[in-house]
């Protein structure tokens, strides 16, 4: 049940999805990986709309490279791990919310722990590697997986529902190569609130979704545009389902 | 004579003149590999961008090192790569891979 101080705490969006929403949004369980450039963005709108629990993973520490875009780190964290630094910022946004951030690397033979009984996974990934290990898991556990990336002007993000949509491995069978790529802060803010805006849908239940769709964000050009895609019904990663 | 409908994004559109579909004609039989030595032939596509180890440098002077084409919506890697036949009327989107968080 909601307290009347979340009633009026969460009061102009519940006009939007109802009571019933928020009470969903009170009950989700939300995975995130990274908490960098996204990873800021989709923790902090996350945890302003109420999620009921939230788990953030990185083994990152903060770097003064990482502050123009990375809003949930400061100037006085740096040297800090980003696991604390978000779960200190995120707990003062809203103490409603169940947060837990763990320092460690996302990889083969802890994921499956790490993700858990969580209902959904949002990618705030920098690296296709990390991404293929959650398109995986979400596969395997029959969890939805919100992609979302992003290079200089740049965004791309896609909502996968597996054995419904094409997964990351349909649209990438082979993994872009890995680069040091330049971004400006304000392109992880519109990507990771697209990733927000489908997460809250889903939750919610509300609207329709870029299901089979990789939406493009064309900062330079002040453009969205959206690319059909579709199952390979020999994808390694989800063909089978 | 094969016509197909190719949809370029993000810089390959900049590289293309911003034209959201162009409408190729090629010999029949036709492959992806034949269809982008039109386009660079005749389009104007920079030989940099490439599907395989191409680097293409960015407005900012960073590197794009490669494309990805789709053909009706699946990636041509999954089907036949640059050998991937083409049909009257299908679609081929061309887009650079975004991979940063």
């Amino acid at each position: 049940m909601l307290t009347e101080n979340e009633l009026e705490r969460y009061e102009r969006q519940i006009r939007t999805f109802g009571a019933d929403g928020q009470e969903r949004l009170k009950n989700a369980k939300v995975f995130i990986a990274g908490a960098g450039g996204l990873g800021s963005a989709i923790s902090i709108y996350l945890t302003s709309a109420g999620i009921g629990r939230m788990r953030i993973v990185d083994h990152e520490k903060i770097e003064l490279s990482n502050l123009n875009r990375q809003i949930l780190h400061w100037d006085k964290d740096i040297g800090k791990k980003k696991a604390s630094s978000s779960e200190e910022k995120l707990k003062k946004i809203n103490p409603y919310v169940r947060v837990e951030a763990i320092s460690e690397t996302i990889e083969e033979n802890n994921i499956l722990a790490l993700v858990d009984d969580f209902d959904l996974i949002v990618d705030a990934m920098d690296n296709f590697h990390t991404r293929y290990l959650l398109n995986r898991i979400a596969v395997a556990k029959n969890i939805p997986l919100f992609h979302g990336a992003i290079n200089g002007l740049y965004g791309q993000a896609t909502t996968i529902i597996p054995g419904k949509t094409a997964c990351l491995k349909c649209i990438f069978p082979e993994p872009p190569p890995s680069m040091t790529f330049p971004v400006i802060g304000a392109t992880c803010g519109v990507i990771g609130c697209i990733q927000v805006t489908e997460v809250i849908k889903h939750l919610v239940k509300m609207g329709s979704f870029l299901e089979n769709k990789l939406l493009l964000w064309d900062g330079l050009n002040a453009k969205i545009d959206e690319i059909e895609i579709e199952r390979n019904p020999g994808c390694e990663d989800c063909g089978w389902k | 004579m094969v016509k197909v409908t190719v949809k370029p994004f993000l810089f390959i559109r900049d590289a293309l003149g911003d034209q959201r579909e162009i409408e190729v004609k090629l010999d029949s039989p036709a492959t992806i590999s034949d269809l982008l030595s039109t386009l660079r032939r005749d389009y104007g596509l920079p030989d940099e961008i490439t599907v395989g180890r191409g680097v293409f440098k960015l407005f900012d002077g960073n590197e794009v090192r490669n494309m990805v084409v789709l053909k009706n919506a699946r990636s041509i890697k999954s089907l036949e790569g640059l050998e991937t036949e083409l049909e009257d009327g299908e679609e081929i989107a061309l887009f650079p891979p975004v991979i940063g968080g």
